[in-house]
């Protein structure tokens, strides 16, 4: 493996604790064994007393895809960590589709119950309590809150239209005062941000790979809006991974379902593999049921039909946001000021002449019947006031979009001509 | 609440930390505010676009469960991370109707990814590293593991047929050098132990409950086989819990769907609020789908279904046991040393004269087709060697039973008239 940096510098006290489950050896043996083995070693429930036998579930195209008794069965019992290994080969097809990795044999992937449980299980592999975490300012308040409970030490980068700025980084990193404390580890959300809606350029992400690799960084690519850019998709940090610094994390959540809980990581094995020990012993594995329906869809639908189905996605998404950056543009004009999104779901606007936007929706907005998020929540100093705000035009109707916003210009108007 | 602990001096450090997700605020404003009040605050993807729209589910009796489009959406969508709120309902009266808690106001519930994830998590609730934690020993192998890659220091107490033993534990705290690190928590599985099979009596519950007072210990009940008793239920921990200081872990593991991952944890207000806002920003919640189809079940069934499907189980692994133990009388006889289970799935076995029970069965077993579980997998101290074996009989048949032990009872005996 060409070029790898030295995995152990990544891993955090409690990931290079970690090993491998102590019945793991028994388990392999067996495997390996002629099927005339018999087995008393197994800790495994007896399948045949759970009561589900066969699904069917019908699509919205009115086709249905079929869960047999053999499926049910497999659909009811545990799985090995990384996930149903059908489905993981369909995942790693997409992974090769889309971002075409330098060389994809020294990754391994593996399903969590969503990106976010990947996500927590990355920061709980590489920091130690304390040492410091390089993130997007403003960044997604989960990452934070999470970041927070651990206790790491927060670095904020600015961002731009198009994400973290290499400038910023790479005078944060040149200019830190100890050497002992440098961050090893940077995680940034590329495409569609929560909240800025920013996308990073290709040009961009290139800069911050040589920034890594300068300072020998590990980068956390969080992706759940991959799938939800509006024109041609900009080449991810695995696709350009020369070296194996990335590791990657995919979500279902916007594509298929949030609350089936479907996300996978992709990640240099050695770091996996420390990953998988940690899942091994807290949520074992994804729901296997959410897995077979996955999987189910992917043998019907093949790489084309899931292609089609995320570009009638994106196109909604994209057409969401042009009803919403008119319906700004009209209502609030030049109250705000505002980035228009590539991909995702937010606007992330600044309003003009107001120190606390919180103060403003909580009190003034929520009286006029609208509700926008306020900022302060996606930045790590929660103690300051922000004046930004995140929109969101995943799921509001053309109507309300219309609407909503004439609300928040009303409220905007009376509250900047005091 | 009378009597309850103090519960600060529960929390690790990191669960100190923990604080609501930022974006709780808006959240709740916004499920206060008039149903006229436009949001663009979630940040939710569009459940429309997600391809499920319906499904039906056949059942082992033949009769269905229907989701309808509204049912699938929800099945699809996120829900709060402590679970749904009709199933969250079933489950409270699951616990009343088995438990009857003295005072139930105190506690609340979440369902979780398996109770393995509710009991990593409440390990991270109120361990500090190399903080000291009671353990059963011999010890369910995957809390070793977690234990031992979180960096706890795992206090051994011995068991017996009747579990953890109380007098053991007595002597254990009593003895315990600096009063500054006697251990605050205490961790068992009361009912047909993984591994030893071993169930505690109510009177042996209560004995080690008075010491938890004495000690101002934190009782974690861990009880997957809890409908796995094969005659009378013996009352829990979180049934005699006048002070507050159970945490019990429930699952549908051995009884709905080991796959699934449907678990629940019971705790006090306090400490599940702290778990609840860890969970809130690692798994979300647990899939959404395997709860509503859980649901479902729970309407369909009524308690009364439900405690139905429950005996059957029991009786199937009642039988299973009687068929195993039978076998190992007759082949294994007085080769062998071991407790019948009133509980569960497995049987402990001690190898008169034998230390080292991986060397037999990775060497001599598995080549003549047999395979069982060492028991080094489930102590502390993996440098030693041990004389116990476990052995599973939940998927078994009795031909394989009969067959299988035949085999051991050859290879015990050229083993030990060497």
């Amino acid at each position: 493996m060409q070029n790898s940096p030295d995995y152990t510098r990544f891993l955090s006290r409690a990931a290079a604790r970690r090993q491998p489950s102590a019945i793991r050896e028994a388990t392999q043996l067996f495997a390996r064994s002629p099927p005339s083995t018999i087995s008393f070693a197994a800790g495994n429930p007896n399948v045949a007393l759970f009561p589900f036998k066969e699904a069917t579930i019908t699509l919205k195209d009115d086709t249905t895809i079929q869960l047999d008794s053999s499926d049910m069965s497999k659909a009811l019992q545990y799985l090995p960590t990384p996930g149903q290994s059908d489905l993981l080969e369909w995942l790693r097809k997409l992974q090769i589709r889309y971002h075409s990795p330098i060389d994809f044999k020294r990754y391994e992937l593996c399903v969590t119950n969503g990106s976010m449980e990947g996500l927590s299980k990355a920061f709980e592999l590489v920091l130690n309590t304390t040492e410091s975490i390089l993130v997007d300012s403003p960044c997604y308040s989960g990452s934070l809150d999470f970041l927070r409970g651990f206790g790491a030490n927060i670095i904020s980068i600015n961002t731009d239209s198009n994400g973290m700025s290499a400038e910023y980084l790479n005078n944060i990193l040149s200019n830190w005062s100890d050497l002992n404390t440098l961050p090893r580890v940077l995680y940034t959300i590329p495409n569609g941000s929560n909240p800025t809606g920013a996308s990073m350029s290709l040009e961009r992400k290139k800069d911050i790979y040589n920034i890594a690799q300068k300072y020998n960084l590990l980068i956390i690519e969080d992706d759940p809006y991959f799938f939800l850019q509006f024109k041609k998709l900009v080449p991810s940090f695995l696709s350009m991974d020369t070296d194996g610094r990335v590791i990657r994390l995919d979500s279902m959540s916007k594509v298929l379902s949030g609350g089936m809980r479907l996300g996978f990581f992709t990640a240099p094995i050695p770091l996996w593999q420390k990953l998988v020990y940690h899942q091994q012993v807290t949520s074992l594995h994804a729901s296997s049921l959410s897995q077979m329906v996955a999987l189910k869809l992917f043998e019907k639908w093949g790489l084309s039909g899931f292609h089609q189905h995320t570009e009638q996605i994106s196109k909604f998404y994209e057409n969401q946001k042009t009803l919403m950056v008119n319906a700004i543009k009209k209502h609030l004009n030049d109250m705000v000021t505002f980035n228009e999104p590539t991909a995702g779901m937010f606007i992330w606007m600044k309003v003009n002449g107001i120190d606390d936007t919180r103060k403003l929706i909580y009190e003034k907005a929520l009286e006029q019947e609208v509700l926008l998020l306020p900022g302060s929540a996606f930045f790590s100093d929660q103690s300051k006031t922000y004046p930004y705000i995140r929109v969101s035009y995943s799921v509001c109707t053309p109507e309300q979009i219309e609407t909503g916003m004439a609300r928040f210009g009303k409220v905007l108007r009376e509250e900047l001509h005091k």
